[in-house]
């Protein structure tokens, strides 16, 4: 039974795609790979693309074994009942981690740079609001608001980089693979768990895509253009910045704005820039919500998904303020066990799949033939 | 005292809402999952408001994941 009726084109899909990219990292992607990288981390952060197009090659596979069922789906059609339960429970706590570390992201940002009195809990209540909003009305919703609001995100992106292009100081990426290439091998490590993994939630809402041979190629295409836009960000903070300033700033990309000086008066625009991030957190957020209802409707068997909304806004809220005490625990977090654990659940599971699909496949085709020749 | 009635008084008014389509419709297995997620979250909060300490989730996933990356920071160093 299908527990969603909305469907959304190629277009819209390579923008979630982007958007989700682009999502959590751009504001805490630069001081994490500055920390390791140093000056090279833009190199670092331009070579975790090429892995990541592995990942989507292993979800495609997954994808085009079952086109018409969302990843919990999948799992319980390939590992049978009980292990695809297991793998499904595994995969949604995994997906309740991310959406309330994003909620956590956004409510750190804002608490710490913007509105500083403010308590965290009112920040991420609004945000939280706004996502059940959108959960509530469907996926369609939610992709034709991305639309409305892509162009912004463009806009904005490129007034950031325009107007920072003054500042750069080209000294600040030398050396270039000063540091030689083991730093860089490690920064590219711990980027492949903050944004490339998670696009694994995005098989919940891949079903629902109505051309799936245009949608294999939307995905490559914008993830290569999210790290892309990742990279410059990294490059223009260390260009700007210096790396060393970089790695001891929490949010590197709001300094970035910070720095915009054209002719003394198109000054202190940061908040304005800033809205990008509200903008793709919020996609991103609201995708991963979406998929976190819609999988738990499906694990349980319910019929209807918009009924949990409420309840795991419930559960969403003090699980983002409980998840980790404060900010230097997460970016530790974020720099040591998020890559491992995305890498079990998001890679090693999705190819156990495949590959048991395959095994199965081929195993029962011998079988047929076996009986059919003899 | 007030935030426990606050929480408790949104929880109401949400399930105000929400549960009489669900008894109309009969759907009782819905009702069972939507009190089991609305019940832990409530508590969860309310422990949160009376700023009682409760480990942190990502902690234990550290704790499971601390031999791979102790692993990876040894031939990473």
């Amino acid at each position: 039974m299908m527990l969603e009726k909305g469907k959304m084109n190629a277009g819209e899909f390579s923008i979630i795609v982007f958007t989700f990219t682009v999502g959590t990292a751009i504001i805490s992607l630069p001081a994490l790979l500055a920390t390791i990288a140093k000056q090279n981390a833009w190199i670092a952060s331009a070579l975790t693309i090429f892995p990541s197009l592995l990942f989507i090659f292993v979800y495609i596979q997954l994808i085009s074994l079952y086109p018409s069922m969302t990843y919990v789906e999948v799992n319980e059609k390939i590992l049978g009942k009980w292990f695809g339960k297991l793998a499904s429970v595994l995969y949604l706590t995994y997906v309740l981690i991310i959406t309330s570390g994003g909620y956590r992201a956004i409510g750190d940002f804002f608490t710490t740079q913007v509105m500083v009195d403010t308590p965290i809990q009112v920040i991420i209540i609004l945000f939280v609001l706004t996502s059940v909003f959108g959960v509530r009305l469907g996926l369609e919703v939610i992709c034709r608001t991305a639309l409305i609001f892509f162009p912004w995100i463009i806009l904005l992106l490129s007034i950031l980089f325009l107007f920072l292009i003054p500042q750069i100081k080209l000294e600040n990426i030398q050396p270039i693979f000063g540091e030689g290439i083991k730093p860089i091998i490690s920064g590219s490590l711990h980027q492949l768990g903050l944004p490339y993994l998670q696009l694994i939630i995005l098989l919940m809402v891949t079903p629902f895509v109505a051309e799936k041979s245009e949608m294999k190629k939307s995905f490559y295409l914008a993830t290569i253009m999210g790290g892309f836009i990742l990279t410059i960000i990294v490059l223009f903070s260390i260009l700007v910045l210096g790396a060393d300033f970089t790695s001891r700033q929490a949010y590197p990309t709001y300094i970035l704005g910070k720095k915009i000086s054209i002719g003394n008066f198109f000054e202190r625009v940061e908040v304005i820039v800033a809205i990008i991030w509200v903008f793709t957190i919020y996609f991103k957020v609201t995708i991963c919500y979406y998929g976190l209802t819609l999988g738990l409707a499906q694990l349980l068997g319910l019929k209807n998904y918009q009924i949990l909304t409420f309840p795991l806004s419930f559960l969403i809220l003090p699980f983002s303020i409980l998840l980790l005490p404060n900010v230097v625990s997460i970016n530790n977090f974020n720099a040591t066990t998020l890559t491992p654990y995305s890498l079990t659940i998001c890679f090693i599971l999705p190819l156990l799949l495949v590959v048991v699909d395959k095994v199965r496949k081929k195993l029962s085709t011998s079988k047929t033939t076996n009986q059919s020749s003899g | 005292m007030w935030a426990i009635v606050g929480i408790l008084f949104i929880g109401a008014i949400i399930s105000f809402f929400e549960i009489p389509s669900l008894v109309k419709k009969k759907w009782w297995r819905e009702m069972i999952v939507y009190f089991l997620l609305l019940s832990i979250g409530m508590i969860l909060a309310i422990l949160l408001s009376k700023d009682v300490s409760i480990p942190a989730p990502l902690d234990w996933i550290t704790k499971i994941f601390n031999p791979i990356t102790s692993y990876f920071e040894r031939i990473m160093s």
